[in-house]
């Protein structure tokens, strides 16, 4: 029985159950690449509108990112920009009838976050090796538990946070439609339009201030600051 | 609402493939078409840089020109008014020096010319004062006064230097010619005189000649003197020339 959080098991390759968000995440991989080889295939110099829109976006999102490390924009941007642009139409897939946000899911909030945070660590260790991992002993090496503390909050935070509203808005419309008919939850699918496009932002912001800071790490921590912009996000 | 391991792995792979993809067929074209066409943007900006300093060049190279041929210009334009400067005051000189000539010349003419004159009206007022004297003179003219003349010169002659009287003491006989008869003690004081400045005997001729108007002429050889009107007039009116 569908609770409205659990999500379907679609199929089962041997041990291993398919879960309908898994599909619905290739099915959205799928149109991301292929609008992206259909919209990159005649690429000129004289750009027209589509590729004029496409280089605006691009260039809209490298220029976000060179906003927080302009120095790392080029090499932040598949992974942040991938975020602003898989996001949204994640998060936006639950307005169209009979579809779902993987989004709602937390396996892939979790997944998501957990992408996060190896890639902070990642990008940490590539820009300035082993020594990375010294900055969790600073100022003092007491501190060192406060700050594995900190960086599985902040992950659990990220998963929680684009799972809770999603699953929440989806679950209000849904409320809403049963109990007060069809066009009843327009405006609440409004505010969900709203809603996901803000926690797309907010969740790839988040991971770009949470690797920017990795990247930038010496001897001070910028990951306690870091922490402390996430106390105030929704 | 549960984690599903599976889910969460399955969609870690996605994640990862997504970002490569997107990497692939997104990001990469379009940044590589916006460095492409920045580089054609910065190769235009380039040439236009080069094309500006070429003409820049050229523009100060051509602006030297024209100092230069200004410069020359003005140089030659100098040179020229020393020239004509020069040439000027050569020409003003030589004319300065031509007018002083002719100045000179008209100066020595009109002197030479008032000279001319004035010795034309001179000579034309003795001849004139002598044609009066002579005129006035010829009525006065009498053996009184020929007498009161041969005793001036009787009173004179021996006062006279002796070169003036050297003609008579190297000459010849001596002619004396008087305008009226002499008395016979006039011819012989006048002999007497004559033969004593003479310091020798000599022959002594007498004669009359009227034109002497009053006075005696005495001659001797080519040497002559005399004391009378005629001859005194005469050398009034040739006084100029002398």
């Amino acid at each position: 029985m569908n609770d409205g959080v659990s999500t379907p098991i679609w199929l089962h390759i041997g041990p291993l159950a398919i879960h309908e968000t898994v599909v619905t995440t290739w099915l959205i991989m799928l149109v991301l690449v292929v609008a992206s080889i259909l919209m990159t295939r005649r690429l000129s110099l004289q750009p027209g509108r589509l590729q004029a829109m496409l280089e605006g976006v691009v260039l809209t999102l490298e220029n976000a990112i060179a906003n927080a490390d302009s120095r790392n924009a080029r090499r932040l941007l598949p992974l942040i920009g991938t975020f602003w642009i898989f996001l949204p139409v994640a998060n936006l897939l639950g307005v169209i009838p009979g579809m779902h946000s993987p989004t709602r899911d937390l396996s892939v909030t979790a997944a998501l976050a957990l992408v996060v945070f190896f890639a902070v660590h990642a990008y940490g260790v590539r820009q300035s090796g082993l020594s990375y991992f010294k900055h969790y002993l600073s100022p003092s090496p007491i501190l060192l538990p406060f700050h594995i503390i900190s960086e599985i909050t902040r992950t659990v935070a990220l998963a929680i946070r684009l799972f809770g509203n999603i699953m929440s808005l989806e679950m209000a419309a849904l409320l809403i439609l049963l109990v007060a008919g069809f066009l009843a939850p327009v405006p609440i699918l409004m505010l969900h339009i709203i809603e996901a496009l803000v926690q797309a932002y907010i969740f790839g912001m988040l991971a770009l201030i949470y690797v920017a800071g990795a990247m930038q790490q010496t001897t001070e921590s910028p990951v306690t600051t870091s922490s402390r912009s996430t106390s105030g996000a929704p | 609402m549960e984690l599903d391991w599976t889910t969460v792995a399955l969609e870690i792979i996605n994640f990862i493939i997504l970002v490569w993809l997107l990497k692939r067929f997104l990001y990469r074209p379009v940044l590589n078409i916006v460095e492409q066409r920045q580089a054609n943007i910065k190769a235009s900006l380039d040439q236009a840089r080069d094309a500006q300093e070429q003409a820049d060049a050229l523009k100060r190279q051509y602006t030297e020109r024209l100092q230069t041929w200004e410069q020359e210009k003005q140089e030659a334009r100098h040179k020229l008014q020393e020239e004509l400067a020069r040439e000027k005051a050569g020409k003003l000189e030589s004319l300065r020096i031509r007018l002083d000539q002719e100045v000179d010349k008209a100066r020595a003419a009109r002197d030479s010319q008032n000279q001319q004159w004035r010795r034309e009206t001179t000579e034309q007022a003795l001849q004139m004062g002598a044609g009066f004297a002579s005129t006035l003179l010829q009525p006065l003219a009498d053996p009184h006064l020929e007498e009161r003349l041969i005793n001036l010169f009787c009173q004179r002659v021996s006062a006279w230097p002796p070169e003036r009287l050297s003609g008579l003491r190297n000459g010849g006989d001596i002619e004396i010619s008087t305008a009226y008869p002499l008395q016979e003690s006039d011819q012989r004081r006048l002999q007497e005189t004559l033969q004593t400045l003479a310091t020798d005997h000599r022959s002594v001729l007498f004669q009359q000649d009227a034109s002497l108007l009053a006075g005696v002429r005495i001659a001797s050889g080519g040497w002559t003197l005399g004391l009378n009107l005629a001859d005194e007039l005469r050398g009034f009116a040739e006084s100029y020339h002398e």
